[in-house]
């Protein structure tokens, strides 16, 4: 076996695609498609802000909420996040503070799909798919649509 | 570029096949289902009647079982010996090949969609995704984000890749073992390659060993690593991560 080199990066802009969690960004509820404010000019259906529905895990409940701009993902925001229990809570104290320094090298990542199968995140996941699958089919429905 | 997107509960897991194609054959998505249900009949350890609980329980000798078995379990012992037995399909106690099969039968359905003339798709199995020409560009291939192992709804980085497959590893799946950063500090473990199946089982075992070096990877390797720390990312050199890395190469 010969070692294979690897290269240190710290977490930085260019690379690091963090979304930053807005617990309470949005009210929450079925789902809801409308213009995204900043990108109007774009191409119409191919813009729109789409929320998954809520999904159980063993955390508890979560749901997610998609901004595409043309076509693309650029924002996933965590509408619910589990709670009410020691692990999640444990998970939201660790997390939280930890990762702020990340959240803010985040802007405008876009992604076609997310790697990482997780329990937990199973339910992100899911309810991910499930907000892409009504993005895809609002776009198949609308004749404007690219 | 339109989307036809599918999602087909099979396997334990959820699999999204995302077809960018303007019209694209509609029959050859479920014949992939119809392949990735039928691998589920034949590997899945839930069912005591599947040819793998027989083949455990001594019922079924691995000549009787077909070819898709005989290549699924000599595949795996090929690996169990390239990762010095960190990958090892009796680490449960019985047969169980799953930590390959997933990302095999991905593979091969990838090779369906092809072979039925679909040229830009995505198949993403419970995260471990097989990807094929392009999104939306042409020659821009898929931006596909790796989960941060803190929060699911983040990513701790993104990765183009062109006919490639990625697959990763974590500890965040089991709930005892959410908060627990283990020693080393390894978080997860992404590996990017030709084949799902390999790539799958090479980031099982090295998340498996807390490899934080990478050194572990056979000579030659067409692997891609990034490893998920606490607060740093490690990739080999050859990583397709978009963007570039402000670092400093240092030696593992």
């Amino acid at each position: 076996m010969r070692r294979a080199p690897i290269v240190l990066a710290s977490t930085v802009a260019g690379l690091a695609g963090v979304l930053a969690l807005q617990p309470h960004a949005t009210p929450q509820g079925t789902v809801a498609e409308q213009p995204l404010p900043a990108l109007t000019a774009a191409a119409s259906s191919r813009n729109a802000i789409v929320t998954g529905p809520m999904v159980d895990t063993r955390y508890g409940p979560v749901q997610v909420q998609v901004a595409k701009a043309n076509g693309r993902i650029v924002e996933v925001r965590a509408l619910q996040l589990p709670s009410g229990d020691g692990t999640t809570n444990s998970l939201s104290a660790y997390a939280g503070p930890r990762l702020e320094q990340q959240a803010l090298t985040v802007q405008s990542a876009h992604v076609d799909g997310v790697s990482g199968a997780t329990y937990t995140s199973d339910g992100y996941r899911q309810s991910l798919q499930a907000a892409l699958d009504k993005t895809a089919t609002a776009t198949r429905a609308n004749p404007a649509a690219s | 570029m339109t989307r036809h997107v599918h999602v087909e509960h099979v396997m334990g897991t959820a699999v999204s096949f995302d077809v960018r194609d303007l019209d694209p054959d509609p029959s050859a998505v479920a014949g992939a289902c119809a392949w990735l249900h039928e691998v589920d009949a034949t590997f899945s350890t839930y069912r005591p009647d599947s040819l793998i609980c027989r083949i455990d329980r001594g019922e079924l000798l691995l000549g009787q079982a077909g070819p898709d078995v005989d290549h699924v379990l000599t595949t795996c012992a090929v690996l169990h010996e390239q990762t010095g037995g960190a990958f090892d399909v009796r680490a449960a106690g019985h047969l169980d090949p799953s930590g390959y099969v997933k990302g095999w039968a991905i593979h091969r359905a990838a090779e369906l969609l092809t072979e039925a003339g679909i040229a830009n798709f995505q198949i993403n199995g419970g995260g471990d995704i097989v990807v094929r020409g392009d999104a939306d560009a042409p020659g821009a291939g898929w931006r596909i984000g790796i989960r941060h192992p803190g929060l699911p709804d983040r990513l701790a980085a993104v990765a183009i890749l062109h006919d490639q497959a990625i697959a990763t590893s974590a500890d965040y799946e089991r709930p005892g073992h959410v908060m627990a950063a283990p020693s080393s500090g390894l978080r997860s473990v992404t590996v990017v390659g030709p084949d799902l199946g390999i790539a799958d089982a090479w980031a099982t075992a090295l998340y498996a060993r807390q490899d934080t070096a990478g050194r572990d990877l056979p000579a030659g390797s067409e692997l891609q690593v990034l490893l998920v720390g606490e607060t740093t990312l490690r990739m080999t050199p050859g990583f397709p991560a978009a963007g570039e890395p402000r670092s400093a190469a240092v030696s593992a």
